[in-house]
């Protein structure tokens, strides 16, 4: 009769410990899942931070800046640290005339350190200088005729800065670099396009 | 009288044992830890969207690309839902010298780039590195040599320079930083890529 008792004992207490015991792996099992479900949506979470973050550096308009760097004739596009763009500078992609007037001398010159934007423009005309008429000696337009807006050399865009310094591209023809009558570096179209895009008047660009 | 006794016994053992009175440490210890993580997750998840919400209208209702160098990864969204997300391999960082001083770096470049073109089964114009690298003579720029097919996939898109978001017979090496630059993507992906984006489409790489 006890003995009886005891066997009854011992098969209850196993089959709930059994039954517990697979309610705990089940458990378990469940509660990996969920971590592991976790984890991706931490990843995920993690990876769209580092997106949204360079994403915001992008459009942190007034932030954004333009280092030019002459002598290595590479340019960067820059938030703070980060660069957001590198492209080569065409230095040589204007032709300087070969007679310049003295009094026009200076607008040759790179201007070097901190100058800002002034405008920009999209499929810039360029205003062709009364001087460069005179040496060539054709009749002189005169001033504000459309005669002297002569539109291609410049490419797409112009970003036009302080002190006459000019960014701009190439006519599209791939003609001969034009003669120019301001202080310029030329870019190839992408890079020009991303530069006008990202930038406005008011932005600044350092050049050494 | 021993009927009730054991009745009563039974109902507390089932009673401790289903309550977890045996309790082990690894079910709590992971009970703990997915704690810890949903939190985690809540924070960046929350932090996520208030950025999301600060970029309406940035970001863009049209689809643009997202190109995550360092985990190589490529999304396609439009605002800030993803409609493809693809594990490629970006630049290596690797460098190589050939004579007369010349250099190369291996990097995708990062910044803001647009879609410049299309193209459908491209073809590889072999650039100089690629001579250099392998120990061949370079040969003339118009060289029959220089043309290579299939080894851009079927689809190519330009973002400008030499670079290409393109198609691989190099499927294994997915999720790998081994290119020479370009962006490269899985054939299947590539193709939806591919019916996906547009001219003009903006790019993303960082």
């Amino acid at each position: 009769m006890k003995l009886r008792n005891v066997i009854c004992w011992i098969i209850a207490i196993t089959a709930i410990a059994g039954c517990n015991g697979q309610r705990r792996a089940a458990e378990i099992d469940r509660l990996q899942k969920q971590r592991q479900e976790l984890e991706g949506r931490l990843k995920t979470a993690k990876e769209e931070q580092r997106f949204l973050a360079f994403i915001k550096d992008i459009y942190a308009t007034d932030k954004r800046y333009l280092v030019l760097n002459t002598r290595s004739a590479k340019g960067f596009l820059k938030v703070g640290n980060r660069v957001l763009r590198e492209f080569p500078l065409l230095l040589d992609g204007c032709r300087k005339p070969d007679i310049v007037p003295a009094e026009n001398a200076d607008a040759y010159v790179l201007p070097k350190g901190r100058i800002q934007m002034i405008a920009k423009e999209e499929d810039p005309a360029w205003y062709k200088p009364d001087w460069l008429y005179e040496k060539d000696m054709t009749p002189l337009p005169p001033v504000n005729s459309p005669e002297r807006l002569i539109p291609g050399p410049m490419g797409a865009y112009a970003l036009f800065f302080g002190g006459g310094f000019v960014i701009h591209g190439r006519p599209a023809d791939a003609a001969p670099p034009m003669v120019t009558d301001h202080a310029c570096i030329v870019l190839e179209n992408d890079d020009l396009r991303a530069v006008y895009n990202l930038l406005d008047a008011g932005s600044v660009a350092y050049i050494r | 009288m021993r009927l009730l006794r054991s009745i009563g016994i039974f109902t507390a053992l089932t009673a401790l044992l289903g309550q977890g009175c045996f309790e082990d440490p690894a079910r709590e210890a992971l009970r703990n830890e997915i704690k810890g993580l949903q939190q985690s997750v809540d924070l960046l998840e929350s932090e996520n969207r208030s950025m999301w919400r600060q970029l309406q209208g940035h970001a863009g209702a049209e689809p643009y690309l997202v190109v995550d160098t360092e985990a190589n990864w490529l999304y396609v969204r439009r605002d800030d839902e993803v409609l493809l997300k693809t594990i490629i391999s970006t630049g290596s960082g690797k460098k190589l010298e050939g004579q007369g001083g010349r250099k190369w770096t291996f990097t995708t470049p990062k910044g803001v780039f647009t879609i410049l073109g299309k193209e459908e089964n491209p073809i590889w114009y072999k650039p100089d590195w690629a001579f250099v690298e392998d120990n061949l003579p370079v040969p003339p720029p118009a060289s029959p040599k220089r043309f290579v097919r299939g080894m851009l996939g079927k689809y190519a898109l330009c973002i400008g320079g030499s670079y290409k978001i393109h198609g691989t017979p190099y499927r294994k090496l997915l999720g790998q930083s081994v290119s020479h630059g370009c962006i490269r993507v899985g054939d299947e992906d590539m193709e939806r890529l591919y019916e996906l984006v547009s001219e003009g489409t903006t790019v993303y790489i960082y």
